[in-house]
C-alpha cells in the first residue's frame, strides 16, 4: 500500500510541477508595447471638471468657449502673442470651436503634424469675451499642487493620453 | 479508543490523543450529549468540563479528520473528578467537523443542509496570513476584490460599498454602518481560530447583508495554561519587471508584530492581543501603517456552568495613502496625474460587545448579544479647496436568541434582532437607519434515518429617514440526508436580501473626477438561492488515508441589484438596475494522507447572466479554480503551495472605459497566482518553541488586476517567526 501511495504522491507532484510550468508561461498585464514611430503623433486628453457641471457656476464670468492649448516655449508671451505662437507652429490648440461647456468632463484630440514636439506648457483656457485675446487659464497639466507645468513629449506615431483637472474654486496662476 | 478513571472532585478532565502516534490533538470538541455542555482540548490535548451534577453521561468527542467516539462517564455523588484519556482514530474530515454559523447553533457539518467551507486553526496558521482576505481567496467559490467578498458571483464592482456577504466576529456583525463594507484590517487575525463560510442566501437567520452568504470568524478559547504568542514578519515586494512600474528606489518593505496572551483561571478566561503593521506598498501613495488591539474576557457565573458572560473589545487604527486607481496601464503603480500625492486617510474602527449565554434546566439556551461597531475616517494633507471624504458611523446591534428541543426530534431556534445604523458625514449630515427583525427556524428529524429537515424564516422591517420603509420576508427550507452508504445529500432554497446602505442612498461625494449623486428611492436587493449537493469520503488505503469529495449545483436568482451606474452625464448613482442569475457547479476534492502529503482542489464554474440586459453579468469570472499541495520535505519541514486561477472577467461596464475616468479600465487578464511557503518547526528541530516560515506570495510575479484600474500586488517575499510559549 505504501508503494501505491508513493506512486500517487509522485503523480500529484508531477501534476503540480506541470501546473507551475503552465503558470510561468502565462502572460499577465504589461505596459503597452511602444508603437512604430512613424507618421504624425496624437495628443488625446480628458478634462475633468471637479465638482461636476454644478461647479461651472464658479467659473470666471462670461463663458464663451473653452479650449485646450499647448506651447513649446515657457514662460509664455502675453496673450496677444499667443496667436503668433500658433501661426509659427510653436503652439497647438484643440480647435477654434469650443470644447463642450457646462459638462462634467470633456475630451479632445490634437494631431501633432510635426513630431517630435515637446510642449513645455499645456493648459485649458476659458475665453471670457468675444475677443479671442481674453483668455483665463482654468487648468494646467501638472503633477504639483502649485501647478508647475509638466512637459509633454509626443513622438512620431505616438499617442499620448493626458488628464487635466479643472477646479473653478482653485484656478492656476495666470501665465501672462 | 481507551480510557481510564480516577476520582477527584466534580469535573471531567481528560486528554485527547491520536491513536497511532499518541500526539495530543489540539481543538478536539468534547460535548456532553443532551446538555449543550462541552469543552475543547488545548495545545496539550487536555480539556476540562467543570461543575457537573452527579449522574451518568454520554460524551461525544469529535475532531476534524478523526472518527467521533461516544463514551459513558459516571459522575459519583461525591462530586469527584473523572479523568479520562481518549485516543481517536483518524478517519475523514467531513463527518466530524462542527459548524456553528449555518444554523446559529452547534451542529455537525453533515447535518448542515447548505454548502459550508470550514477553515480550522491549523489551515489558517499554516497559510501564514495576516489578513482574512488571504484566507478567503482560497475558499472554493469565493472571490475577493480589495475589501469586497463575493460568494458564487454575488458581487461585482461596487466601489467597496454594500457588501453582499455578512461578516461576523464571534457572532457580532462587522459591517460598517455607513458603507456596509468589510474592514479587513479591523479583525484580530492572530486570534482567529476558525472561519466558516456559508454559501448562498442566509438572510433567513442573518437578515440584511447575507444576500450571497455569511463569513463567520471565531476567536480562540483560552486554555488552562498560559499561552503567549509573539509573531513577527518582515519582507519586501520585489521590483516590477517593467521599468515604467518601478516607483521605489529599493524594494518596498512591509513588516509587522503581534503579541497575544491568553489564559483560563477557573471561571475566568481572557485574551489580550496587540499588533502593528507597516506596508510601503508596491505603488506610490499607497503606504499604510496600522495598529490593532483585541481583548476578550469571559466569566462563567454559577457552579453548573450555565451562565457565561463574554465581553469583546476590538480596536484598529490605520493611516494610509489615498490610492483609488492607477494613472494608466503604462504607469500602473502611480496615481492619476493631477491627483494630490500627499492626500492621506485616517481610519479608526472599534467594536465592543457582550454576550450573555444561559443554559436552562430544560436544556434551552438563551443568548443575549449586544454590540456596537464604530468606524471613522477622514482625509488630511488636502490641497486648498480639495474636498475631504469623511464619515463617522455607529452600528448598534442587539439580539436575543432562544434555542431548545421541543420534542426529541424537533429543535427550535428563534430570536429578535434590532440594528440601528447612525452615520454622520459632512457631505450629507446625520442619517439613521433602523432594522427590527424576528426569526425562527425549526429542525425536524421526520423519522427517516439520517434525514433532517429545516424550515424557517425571518421578517425584517427597515426604515431610513427621508426614505421609504421596507418589509422583507426571507423564508428558507432545506434538508440533509446521510445515506446508509456514507454519502451526505443536501438541498436548500432560501431568500436573501440587502437593504441599501446609508452611503448608497445619500452619498454626494466628488473625488478624482467621479461625482456620486444621492438616490433616496433605492430599494433593497433580493436573491433566492437554490442548491443541491452531496459529499462523501472514500478510503484510499487500508490505513486512515481518505479522499474527501463534495459537489454542489447552485442557482442564485437576484433581483433589484444595486449597482454603481454611470449616468448619461458621467456621474455615478447607485440604482436598482439589474435582475441577474448566477448558476453553476462546484466540485471540491481533498486528500488526507497519513504521511503528511496532501492535495486539495476546488473548481467552481458559473454562468453569470444579466437578465435585464440579456448579457453576461459584469465583473464576474466564470471559472474559479483553487488548489493546494503540501509536501513534507523532512520530518519537521513542510513545503506548501497554493495556486489560484480565475478566468478573465468577461465584461466590465463599457461606459467607464468610454468616459475616460479610469484610463485603461478594460485592461484585464485571467488570474494565475501561485504562493509558496516553507514551514520549519524549530520546536522539533532544536527544542525552541519557534515556527519559521519563508513566504513567497505571487511567486511568479504575475501581473493582473482584480478591480478596474488597480494592479494587484506583485511578488512578495517575507520571513515570519512565531514563538509560542
Amino acid at each position: 500500500m505504501l508503494s501505491s501511495q508513493t506512486y500517487m504522491n509522485d503523480r500529484i507532484t508531477i501534476f503540480f510541477a506541470l501546473l507551475l510550468l503552465l503558470i510561468s508561461c502565462s502572460e499577465g498585464l504589461a505596459p503597452p508595447e511602444p508603437e512604430a514611430k512613424v507618421g504624425p503623433g496624437l495628443l488625446r486628453g480628458t478634462i475633468i471638471y471637479v465638482g461636476g457641471k454644478d461647479n461651472w457656476m464658479h467659473a470666471p464670468d462670461s463663458v464663451i468657449a473653452v479650449r485646450a492649448a499647448g506651447f513649446t516655449t515657457y514662460p509664455l508671451p502675453d496673450s496677444a502673442g499667443i496667436v503668433n505662437e500658433l501661426l509659427e507652429g510653436r503652439a497647438i490648440i484643440s480647435g477654434f470651436q469650443s470644447l463642450p461647456l457646462f459638462v462634467d468632463s470633456a475630451s479632445f484630440e490634437i494631431p501633432i503634424q510635426k513630431p517630435p514636439m515637446t510642449l513645455q506648457y499645456f493648459a485649458i483656457a476659458q475665453q471670457t469675451s468675444t475677443d479671442l485675446n481674453d483668455q483665463t487659464i482654468i487648468g494646467v497639466y501638472s503633477d504639483k499642487p502649485n501647478f508647475a507645468p509638466l512637459p509633454i513629449t509626443i513622438g512620431s506615431g505616438d499617442t499620448v493620453n493626458i488628464r487635466i483637472m479643472v477646479d473653478f474654486k482653485n484656478l492656476p496662476p495666470q501665465p501672462f | 479508543m481507551a480510557w481510564s478513571h480516577e476520582t477527584l472532585a466534580g469535573t471531567i478532565r481528560g486528554r485527547v490523543i491520536d491513536s497511532l502516534d499518541a500526539i495530543p490533538l489540539y481543538g478536539a470538541t468534547i460535548r456532553i450529549e443532551g446538555m449543550q455542555l462541552g469543552a475543547r482540548s488545548n495545545a496539550d490535548g487536555n480539556f476540562s468540563i467543570q461543575a457537573i451534577k452527579p449522574g451518568n453521561y454520554r460524551l461525544l468527542i469529535s475532531y476534524v479528520g478523526y472518527k467521533s467516539v461516544n463514551i459513558s462517564v459516571a459522575i459519583p455523588t461525591d462530586n469527584s473528578t473523572v479523568n479520562i484519556t481518549i485516543s481517536l482514530l483518524r478517519k475523514d474530515v467531513n463527518s466530524n467537523a462542527i459548524i456553528v454559523s449555518a444554523g446559529k447553533r452547534t451542529q455537525s457539518i453533515q447535518e448542515v443542509p447548505v454548502s459550508v467551507a470550514l477553515l480550522d486553526q491549523q489551515s489558517i496558521q499554516q497559510r501564514n496570513v495576516n489578513r482574512i482576505d488571504e484566507v478567503l481567496r482560497y475558499v472554493s467559490g469565493v472571490n475577493v476584490a480589495r475589501d469586497q467578498v463575493s460568494i458564487r458571483g454575488s458581487s461585482g464592482f461596487a466601489l467597496g460599498i454594500g457588501s453582499r456577504v455578512a461578516l461576523l466576529l464571534d457572532g457580532f456583525p462587522m459591517l460598517s454602518a455607513d458603507n456596509g463594507d468589510m474592514k479587513f484590517d479591523a479583525l484580530p487575525m492572530p486570534e482567529i481560530q476558525r472561519v466558516e463560510v456559508v454559501k448562498g442566501a442566509g438572510s433567513a437567520l442573518y437578515g440584511t447583508g447575507a444576500l450571497g452568504g455569511v463569513v463567520s470568524l471565531f476567536t480562540r478559547t483560552p486554555a488552562d495554561t498560559a499561552r503567549i504568542m509573539i509573531r513577527s514578519y518582515a519582507g519586501v515586494y520585489t521590483q516590477p519587471a517593467f521599468d515604467q512600474w518601478v516607483v521605489h528606489d529599493a524594494p518596498p518593505p512591509l513588516y509587522g508584530l503581534d503579541i497575544s496572551y491568553s489564559q483560563r483561571f477557573d471561571n475566568l478566561e481572557f485574551t489580550l492581543l496587540g499588533g502593528t503593521r507597516y506596508d510601503k506598498s508596491y505603488r506610490l501613495t499607497d503606504q499604510s501603517r496600522r495598529y490593532n488591539a483585541f481583548s476578550k474576557i469571559s466569566y462563567t457565573f454559577d457552579e453548573h456552568a450555565r451562565t457565561t458572560l463574554t465581553g469583546i473589545i476590538n480596536v484598529a487604527h490605520e493611516d494610509k495613502g489615498d490610492w483609488v486607481f492607477w494613472n494608466s496601464l503604462d504607469s500602473a503603480t502611480r496615481p492619476p496625474t493631477s491627483s494630490n500625492p500627499d492626500r492621506m486617510t485616517l481610519s479608526s474602527k472599534a467594536m465592543m460587545g457582550f454576550n450573555l449565554r444561559h443554559l436552562f434546566n430544560d436544556n434551552g439556551i438563551l443568548n443575549i448579544r449586544s454590540g456596537i461597531f464604530l468606524t471613522d475616517f477622514d482625509n488630511y494633507n488636502l490641497l486648498p479647496n480639495e474636498e475631504a471624504v469623511a464619515s463617522n458611523a455607529q452600528s448598534f446591534n442587539s439580539e436575543i436568541q432562544y434555542s431548545r428541543s421541543l420534542f426529541s426530534d424537533v429543535f427550535l431556534t428563534t430570536g429578535l434582532n434590532v440594528i440601528v445604523n447612525r452615520v454622520e458625514a459632512p457631505i450629507y449630515g446625520t442619517k439613521q437607519q433602523r432594522f427590527i427583525s424576528g426569526y425562527a427556524q425549526t429542525e425536524i428529524k421526520p423519522g427517516i434515518e439520517g434525514l433532517i429537515m429545516t424550515i424557517g424564516g425571518r421578517v425584517d422591517h427597515e426604515q431610513t429617514e427621508d426614505a421609504d420603509q421596507h418589509f422583507v420576508i426571507s423564508p428558507k427550507i432545506a434538508g440533509s440526508w446521510i445515506a446508509p452508504f456514507g454519502v451526505q445529500f443536501r438541498a436548500s432554497v432560501g431568500r436573501g436580501f440587502r437593504a441599501a446602505t446609508v452611503a448608497e442612498r445619500y452619498a454626494a461625494l466628488r473625488f478624482q473626477g467621479i461625482t456620486v449623486q444621492p438616490n433616496l428611492s433605492i430599494r433593497p436587493e433580493y436573491s433566492i438561492s437554490y442548491e443541491v449537493g452531496a459529499s462523501t469520503a472514500l478510503p484510499l488505503s487500508e490505513s486512515a488515508d481518505m479522499l474527501l469529495m463534495d459537489i454542489a449545483v447552485f442557482n442564485n436568482a437576484m433581483d433589484d441589484l444595486v449597482e454603481p451606474s454611470f449616468t448619461v452625464t458621467g456621474n455615478v448613482q447607485f440604482l436598482n438596475v439589474t435582475a441577474a442569475r448566477v448558476r453553476g457547479i462546484e466540485i471540491g476534492l481533498r486528500t488526507q494522507l497519513s504521511n503528511g502529503f496532501g492535495i486539495e482542489t476546488s473548481l467552481t464554474y458559473m454562468d453569470p447572466v444579466d437578465l435585464t440586459l440579456n448579457q453576461t453579468l459584469p465583473y464576474r469570472s466564470s471559472i474559479l479554480w483553487y488548489s493546494r499541495l503540501s509536501i513534507p520535505i523532512f520530518e519537521h519541514i513542510q513545503f506548501q503551495t497554493d495556486y489560484r486561477y480565475l478566468s478573465r472577467v468577461e465584461l466590465i461596464d463599457a461606459r467607464i472605459a468610454a468616459l475616460g475616468f479610469i484610463a485603461d479600465a478594460d485592461a484585464r487578464v485571467a488570474i494565475h497566482v501561485c504562493d509558496m511557503r516553507l514551514i520549519m518547526n524549530m520546536q522539533s528541530m532544536i527544542g525552541t518553541p519557534l515556527t519559521l516560515t519563508l513566504n513567497a506570495k505571487n511567486v511568479f510575479d504575475y501581473y493582473y488586476s482584480e478591480i478596474m484600474g488597480n494592479l494587484a500586488p506583485n511578488r512578495q517575499l517575507s520571513i515570519q517567526g512565531e514563538i509560542l510559549l
